[in-house]
């Protein structure tokens, strides 16, 4: 019945499924859960946790210098998309930009969304915190970012919503806050407030945490923006990041609108295969079993962290399909219409346990254009 | 008292990883919501070999079971939260407006048999103000209109319209038709294009006796009452699926019970084995299909429609078989409107206290319907068109009534085709 089927719901099973029913195939997505771009930050890196280049990350991966191409044309792709659904990103695979996170500290990235502004070396930054919400802390990511930019004068604030909550407030609720207006307002005359009794007399930066509005981000950063004739960025930590949040429900809409068939809270536990071939996998649901056949299968199950691999006494195992693989968790014996994407590439392709976003655009392009030409040589052989 | 010992080792693969509470559409809209992490495995945990507490702020949950879709780790988080709800109103009792929503069978028996005077009654504004102050149920809300000639009524003359229609070649397949309580009692025309459309497959169609599927009960925390119902569907129905009948269902609240809710309620070998042979509608047609048994003379329909998926058909883990079966229609344009919960949530949005939630959470599905532009809506649900028809313009139909439509004129233009 489909063309495609892609097991998971990571950054690398939705942008695989929106780029192949842009090409044609009837696609379909199936997963046990959201993936981990729902807890992630949104942003884009080459090597997780670490500041290295472009030259280190085609080494980190084994690429070759002619891939280059490849990854300029995942990105465009990528932006192109992501103008298209209101949530436009920014970046140069080739200058990678400082930028902060929910602990103060700086990272590299190369692609951020446009709540996100890179931290310069100098100037006036104003961390707002929220006293009602415990998972950012403003006063340690102000020493923190000290420590990190000892040119830039940080200061740090704290508001109070007087918000009467019956569950422990997290960023996401925040930045649902901030979609009204009258929150907003009153964010905006404590920070008046406070500035002028620090003295602080015109801020370069007002760095948040990751709040700036879920769905309505244009009006929160556009409302601040202007109150303050400052930027503004986010700095993602514990999860749920509104960064995070955003790329998910954008892209998962996007899914939808396209057409792709969701298989949720269903749990792929084996395939088919014959004539190295995988022809169906199997699954399962708390009330039932079943089988999706497909032309081509795409494996964006996750590393140790999505599902897609075990670890286990005897090491690294491939836990959704079963398939043979190396102690990375890379699959040996990989059949011809399966294409495995992101993290689900091995244990190899990952630092700090997470595999970078830019590597998940370029393996779920190379995916589609493998796909494509195995069509096409299909088409042309029949 | 009911209790699911599986329940106790399920919670325990929490990792606290907010994917539910980032997606619940509750938690989204109101903070007086406690969430599902905190309601469903933490408040399990923390319970555990103690004294069960009962939690106010599980009121709020609509069981739309979005969390569970969410979560990587398969925590049963909605199963979880039914029993809070259970407990929640063993603690404290059914309010009287509680208890006739749950009721939506009996409801719509009286209401249905009264049709013209509960129906101008309800449009009243007095009787709202009255409904509002005594039984605190939203004064602004629509309340869906009842009808008279409820299927109970019109079953036997809408069988009879069916069997009119000639079909070359009769299937071997038989159903066992799961009306639910609206389409017996607000929609009797889904249910007739459903005889319809099965009729044009060939396939006899009967009514077997039937309850409430029991969702409305648990959402209000009435869980020994849902599980005497399942009880009983599970019985009838099961006496059917052993004479070679499937079960299916135009609500894809009541095939979500039957497939999946009753399994957890009763617990029994019944219940997995009448679970096997429940479809919904859409996805008893596209099954057809795929194995060459599906009629497709379909007639042209020259209309663009957005579809709104309802969460509890996205809990049957099967794709989109409306959208499957209505792009076979030539001529027939219809896109997912990609947006989650409507915010009637069955009973919810009728109550007085959730109604501005349910308002706010519904925007956003009506933004999407004008956005898109299309000139109907099609969705499979109720309580969604509810919403749909008191937060936008466009006429909502059932995709059966649209598959019916297309087979009707199919027949009309070509009648000798129909009648060979
Ligand atoms: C906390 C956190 C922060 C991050 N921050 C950044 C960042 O700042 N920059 C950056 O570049 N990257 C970041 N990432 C990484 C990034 O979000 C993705 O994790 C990475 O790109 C890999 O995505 P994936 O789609 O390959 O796998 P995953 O996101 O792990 O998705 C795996 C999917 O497969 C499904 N699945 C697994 N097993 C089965 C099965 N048997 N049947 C059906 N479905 C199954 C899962 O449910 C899930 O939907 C972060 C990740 C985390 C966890």
């Amino acid at each position: 019945m489909y063309d495609l089927v892609v097991i998971g719901e990571g950054l690398s099973g939705l942008l695989t499924a929106i780029a192949a029913r842009k090409q044609g195939y009837r696609t379909a997505l199936i997963t046990k859960g959201a993936g981990r771009i729902i807890q992630s930050s949104g942003l884009f890196d080459l090597i997780p946790g670490s500041d290295s280049d472009l030259d280190a990350w085609f080494r980190f991966h084994h690429l070759t210098s002619n891939q280059k191409i490849d990854v300029a044309a995942a990105i465009d792709r990528f932006k192109d998309l992501m103008n298209r659904l209101h949530l436009p990103y920014s970046g140069n695979i080739d200058h990678p930009v400082s930028v902060i996170t929910g602990s103060g500290h700086l990272k590299k990235t190369v692609l951020y969304p446009a709540t996100v502004t890179p931290i310069p070396d100098q100037g006036c930054a104003v961390i707002i915190d929220f006293d009602e919400l415990s998972d950012f802390q403003g006063h340690f990511a102000a020493a923190n970012l000290r420590a990190d930019r000892p040119q830039l004068n940080v200061h740090w604030l704290s508001l109070h919503l007087g918000i009467h909550s019956q569950r422990t407030l997290n960023q996401l609720d925040f930045a649902r806050l901030l979609e009204q207006e009258q929150v907003r307002r009153t964010c905006i005359r404590q920070i008046r407030d406070q500035l002028t009794e620090r003295r602080i007399n015109k801020p370069d930066l007002l760095i948040f945490p990751s709040v700036l509005g879920a769905d309505q981000w244009q009006k929160v950063v556009g409302d601040f923006r202007q109150a303050f004739a400052a930027r503004l960025t986010e700095a993602p930590g514990l999860p749920p990041n509104a960064s995070g949040y955003r790329l998910f429900t954008a892209l998962r809409c996007e899914a939808m609108r396209l057409g792709v068939r969701f298989y949720l809270d269903a749990a792929v536990m084996g395939g088919e295969i014959a004539a190295n071939r995988l022809l169906s996998v199997t699954y399962q649901t708390s009330f039932s079993t079943g089988k999706l056949s497909a032309a081509y299968f795409a494996l964006a199950t996750g590393g140790l962290l999505g599902g897609g691999l075990e670890a286990t006494a005897e090491g690294v195992r491939e836990s959704v399909l079963h398939l043979a693989c190396d102690r990375t968790g890379h699959v040996t014996d990989l059949p011809g219409n399966l294409y495995p994407i992101g993290a689900s590439q091995g244990l190899a392709h990952t630092a700090c346990g997470i595999t970078g976003g830019v590597f998940t655009l370029l393996s779920s392009n190379q995916a589609l254009r493998a796909m494509d030409s195995e069509r096409e040589g299909r088409e042309c052989h029949a | 008292m009911l209790e699911w010992h599986v329940l106790n080792e399920t919670f325990e693969k929490c990792l606290k990883c907010n994917a539910c509470v980032a997606n619940c559409p509750i938690t989204a809209n109101t903070l007086a919501f406690g969430g599902p992490k905190h309601l469903g495995p933490e408040r399990a945990r923390l319970v555990e070999n103690q004294n069960p507490i009962d939690d106010k702020r599980i009121e709020y949950c609509t069981l739309c079971g979005t969390c569970d879709r969410s979560c990587p780790e398969n925590v049963p988080v909605s199963t979880l939260m039914a029993y809070a709800k259970m407990r929640h109103q063993e603690q404290t009792g059914s309010s009287f407006r509680d208890f006739v929503l749950s009721n939506a069978e009996l409801v719509g028996k009286m209401a249905s048999g009264f049709a013209p005077i509960t129906n101008l009654a309800m449009r009243t504004k007095p009787v709202r103000i009255v409904m509002e102050k005594v039984m605190h149920m939203a004064a602004e809300r629509h309340f869906p209109a009842y009808r008279f000639k409820n299927f109970n009524r019109t079953f036997a003359s809408s069988e009879a319209k069916a069997a009119e229609i000639h079909i070359p070649k009769l299937s071997k397949r038989k159903v066992a038709y799961f009306v639910g309580c609206y389409a017996s009692y607000n929609a009797p025309e889904v249910a007739d294009s459903f005889m319809q459309v099965m009729r044009f497959n060939g396939i006899s169609v009967l009514k077997p006796k039937q309850k409430c599927c029991g969702i409305p009960m648990l959402a209000n925390g009435r869980m020994k009452q849902a599980a005497k119902n399942a009880a009983y569907n599970c019985e009838q129905l099961l006496t059917y699926v052993h004479q070679g009948y499937d079960i299916v269902a135009t609500c894809t609240s009541c095939s979500l019970a039957l497939k999946k809710e009753y399994r957890s309620l009763l617990q029994s070998d019944a219940a997995k084995e009448l679970s096997a042979h429940v479809y919904d509608a859409s996805e008893y047609l596209r099954m057809l299909q795929e194995n060459g048994e599906f009629n497709e003379n379909l007639a042209p329909v020259e209309q663009t429609a957005g579809y709104h998926a309802p969460c509890h058909m996205r809990a049957q883990a099967m794709g989109s078989p409306s959208l499957d079966i209505l792009e076979m229609i030539p001529g027939y344009s219809i896109q997912d409107l990609g947006e989650g919960c409507c915010g009637q949530c069955g009973t919810f949005g009728f109550k007085k206290e959730k109604y501005a939630v349910s308002l706010q959470l519904g925007k956003r599905m009506a933004e999407s319907v004008h956005a898109l532009g299309a000139e109907t809506t099609v969705t499979e649900c109720g309580m969604c068109k509810n919403q749909l028809d008191q937060l936008t313009d466009k006429p909502v139909r059932h995709p059966l009534q649209i598959l019916a439509a297309s087979y009707q004129k199919a027949a009309a233009h070509a009648p000798t085709a129909a009648r060979i």
